[in-house]
């Protein structure tokens, strides 16, 4: 019987000490008492060596507008979201000065969106990816974009279709045939081409229009140093290069008005030494889709010099962005990545690869799948 | 001869409490040192790593065979001395509370740092501990049934999520491994990568255990079982390697965690699928240290059996509070990173090595010796 006591004394110490120790609600905190970062923008700050962080929220209102089961809704007057701002030397201490601004635990756990000024000094951006390299709360899934304008302009910018900026932009980029080529990275993407050799970032660029955000442009770095912003024409040819072409279209007026659509691409980027000097060859598998052409039907012959004119003009435009990169100095399609895992030895054997990038010699192989439309008439 | 009383255990059971004390240590690390070391040609280090472990396992278990009735402790102090004996069982003692103190602070630094920020660590090593307590309260049977119960939904959730980080793969050409290999930095990453493997050692404790004529056939589950980890181990690396490469690789923190936290389902009811992930690898942590908590009492009340008789479950709350308070005195990931490299992987290695070497001699000296103790009859408590 004692012992049939004992043993319960036990069970129950255990049970206590387990209910104690498994709640697991040291950290569970009502949501009203949170408030969610959906984007977070990092800019200069006004001193040299600060920086701004701004942390973009869904309001309560903003929050009950978007929710379809829950009628009507907020008022119209309410902004749907509301945006912190945090200046220090670190992201830490931006983060605190932007925490003492509200009542609410600022919760990173959510956020979809990181943009990050073409303005940022190198020094400051490393800093800066380091940090949220750290930050456990911040998943690696949100997405990375480079803009020139200020964050409210970036986030307040009216959006066609989403009552959340940071959102719209989030469907864009997971959304591959949302736009004409995929320009969506990652955090933990940006992050593999900041610490890998010889390869640069590109971060696509957001410009607010009146009619609503434009994302047809990509920054260039070398390193953490931003470098330059492509013309739309220019990341066309990125897109291509890179093989992230999706909806692409080209149309050919001098033979027989041809119009494509829905030209995508794969692409594969090897590197050889030959003689000293680096060889790298593009290969663009593209398929495309004759959309009109004004015979009407296609001949074999027809297809025959389209696909030949059409890698020709595509081939001619890789090559022509590939030497703007060499003028910039960066390595956006890392070639020395891919010579670094194909030829590891020659790879480090080489001092600086961004003074090697410069010299490297392209070949751009390009190979041109035209899907027939048969009777188009 | 162990009474009828003694909970026995099926070939299956066996197998599974043997995988679940290794896998479970390094795991989040995994496959960071292989990469550092010898970069894209890691693998050739894990597959050898894997010749390795099966070797020793076979070692190990050719020693368990000497005296199949007779836990290691006790058989160790009867045929190599008492005093060799009982260095031995301090050791078994000691090495396995510092395996179990290891995974705990490893896998309370990985869910504090993610999930719980405001969460005192303590708390979290004291849940995981005593959750693996509560496994084993009912000795060895209940424990083998508990794990084999979770450790299925386990491999569909692990293959399911191989699957869903391999959909971010965008270099496939990592996927094979570099023909430059050099030798020096390939050994030194086998040697630090070895710790995944590490504490199989328990079927020394364990094999008495298993049902008589089932022990042949729980060998044979044991490698079928290491085959299987070491293909879901390849699997991984392969998927990280291709994933992040090998810079990023070696520059992450936990890329098994990571890994997981790239995977984002667009459109799914948790969009953040693989934070939710995660939290299945709690199942492997508290199972190593479950089996490590029963495995510990035994060894313990068998070394102070002439002194005290301890019962079961006062040793498993002792042992449980040792290794709480183990692990309090691990202040950061990167302590507890050092202290795996300097005294687990050497000592580990030692164990499954140099006490399999000595024994097997000294049986090859003491023929009679062992045929006495093949025989000796087993008088003490259910354990």
């Amino acid at each position: 019987m004692a012992s049939k006591a004992k043993r319960a004394l036990t069970g129950a110490l255990i049970a206590l000490t387990l209910a104690v120790t498994m709640t697991g609600c040291w950290d569970n905190q009502p949501l009203n008492t949170r408030t969610l970062v959906l984007a977070m923008g990092f800019y200069p700050g006004p001193k040299p060596g600060t920086v701004q962080v701004d942390f973009a929220y869904p309001t309560p209102s903003g929050l009950a507008s978007s929710n379809p089961t829950s009628g009507s809704g907020g008022s119209s007057s309410t902004p749907s979201f509301g945006t912190l701002t945090g200046i220090g030397s670190t992201l830490a201490e931006a983060f605190s000065a932007a925490q003492a601004k509200t009542s609410h635990d600022l919760y990173l756990g959510h956020t979809v969106l990181l943009v990050f000024s073409t303005q940022l000094k190198p020094t400051e951006l490393k800093r800066l990816t380091d940090a949220l390299n750290r930050i456990g709360t911040l998943d690696k899934t949100p997405f990375v974009a480079a803009s020139p304008a200020p964050f409210d302009k970036v986030v307040g910018v009216k959006m066609p279709q989403e009552e959340f900026p940071s959102l719209y932009y989030e469907q864009l980029f997971s959304c591959t045939t949302c736009s004409q080529l995929t320009l969506g990275l990652r955090l933990w993407q940006m992050m593999e081409r900041l610490v890998t050799p010889g390869v640069d970032l590109v971060l696509p660029v957001l410009t607010p229009t009146p009619e609503g955000p434009a994302v047809d442009r990509v920054a260039i770095y070398h390193k953490f140093q931003y470098a330059t912003t492509l013309t739309p024409k220019q990341t066309t040819a990125y897109g291509i290069a890179a093989g992230l072409s999706k909806k692409t279209g080209v149309y050919l007026p001098r033979y027989w008005q041809a119009d494509f659509n829905a030209v995508s691409d794969t692409s594969t980027v090897s590197a050889r030494t030959q003689g000293g000097s680096v060889d790298a060859t593009v290969a663009l598998k593209v398929t495309a889709t004759l959309q009109s052409l004004s015979t009407g039907t296609e001949s074999a012959h027809q297809l025959s010099v389209l696909s030949k004119q059409l890698s020709k003009i595509l081939a001619g435009e890789v090559l022509q962005f590939l030497d703007t990169t060499q003028k910039n100095d960066t390595d956006v399609l890392g070639v020395g990545r891919s010579l670094s895992w194909s030829n590891p030895q020659t790879f480090s054997a080489i001092p600086s690869w961004h003074a090697e990038y410069p010299k490297v010699h392209f070949t751009v192989k390009c190979m041109v799948t035209i899907n027939k439309m048969g009777d188009i008439k | 001869m162990f009474g009828n009383k003694m909970p026995r255990i099926s070939a299956g059971q066996f197998a599974t409490m043997i995988t679940a004390g290794y896998a479970g240590l390094g795991i989040f690390y995994f496959p960071r040192p292989l990469v550092e070391e010898a970069g894209r040609a890691g693998l050739y280090g894990f597959w050898l790593d894997a010749l390795a472990a099966f070797l020793l396992m076979r070692l190990t278990f050719r020693m368990d065979r000497l005296v199949p009735n007779e836990t290691f402790s006790r058989f160790a102090a009867l045929l190599l001395s008492k005093p060799v004996g009982y260095l031995l069982g301090l050791y078994t003692i000691v090495y396995h509370l510092l395996l179990a103190i290891s995974a705990t602070v490893l896998f309370s630094l990985v869910l504090g740092n993610i999930f719980l920020p405001s969460t005192p660590i303590w708390a979290i090593d004291g849940a995981l501990t005593l959750t693996a307590a509560y496994m084993a309260w009912n000795g060895v049977a209940s424990l083998a049934r508990t794990l084999q119960a979770s450790y299925i939904p386990l491999l569909v959730l692990t293959m399911l999520s191989i699957t869903l980080a391999a959909v971010s793969i965008r270099h496939a050409s990592l996927l094979v491994p570099s023909p430059d290999v050099q030798v020096t930095p390939l050994l030194k990453g086998v040697y630090h990568q070895f710790l995944i493997f590490i504490g199989f050692q328990l079927s020394v404790t364990l094999y008495p255990f298993v049902r008589a004529e089932e022990r042949t056939r729980a060998e044979r589950y044991s490698y079928f079982a290491l085959a299987g980890i070491v293909l879901a181990l390849t699997l991984q690396y392969e998927v990280i390697m291709a994933v992040f490469g090998p810079v990023l690789t070696s520059e992450i923190r936990w890329p098994l965690v990571s890994a997981y936290r790239i995977i984002s389902v667009s459109g799914f009811y948790i969009s953040k699928l693989g934070a939710l992930l995660i939290l299945l690898w709690t199942t492997v942590v508290v199972a190593f240290v479950a089996v490590r908590l029963w495995c510990l009492t035994h060894d313990l009340s068998v070394f102070f059996k002439d002194l005290v008789g301890i019962r079961y479950d006062v040793g498993l709350l002792i042992m449980s509070l040792l290794s709480i308070g183990g692990s309090l005195l691990f202040p950061n990931a990167k302590v507890a990173d050092i202290f795996n490299e300097r005294f687990l992987v050497p000592f580990g290695l030692g164990y499954l090595t140099v006490i399999p070497a000595i024994v097997l001699i000294a049986a090859k000296l003491r023929p009679r010796r062992v045929l006495d103790l093949k025989t000796l009859s087993e008088k003490g408590p259910e354990l």
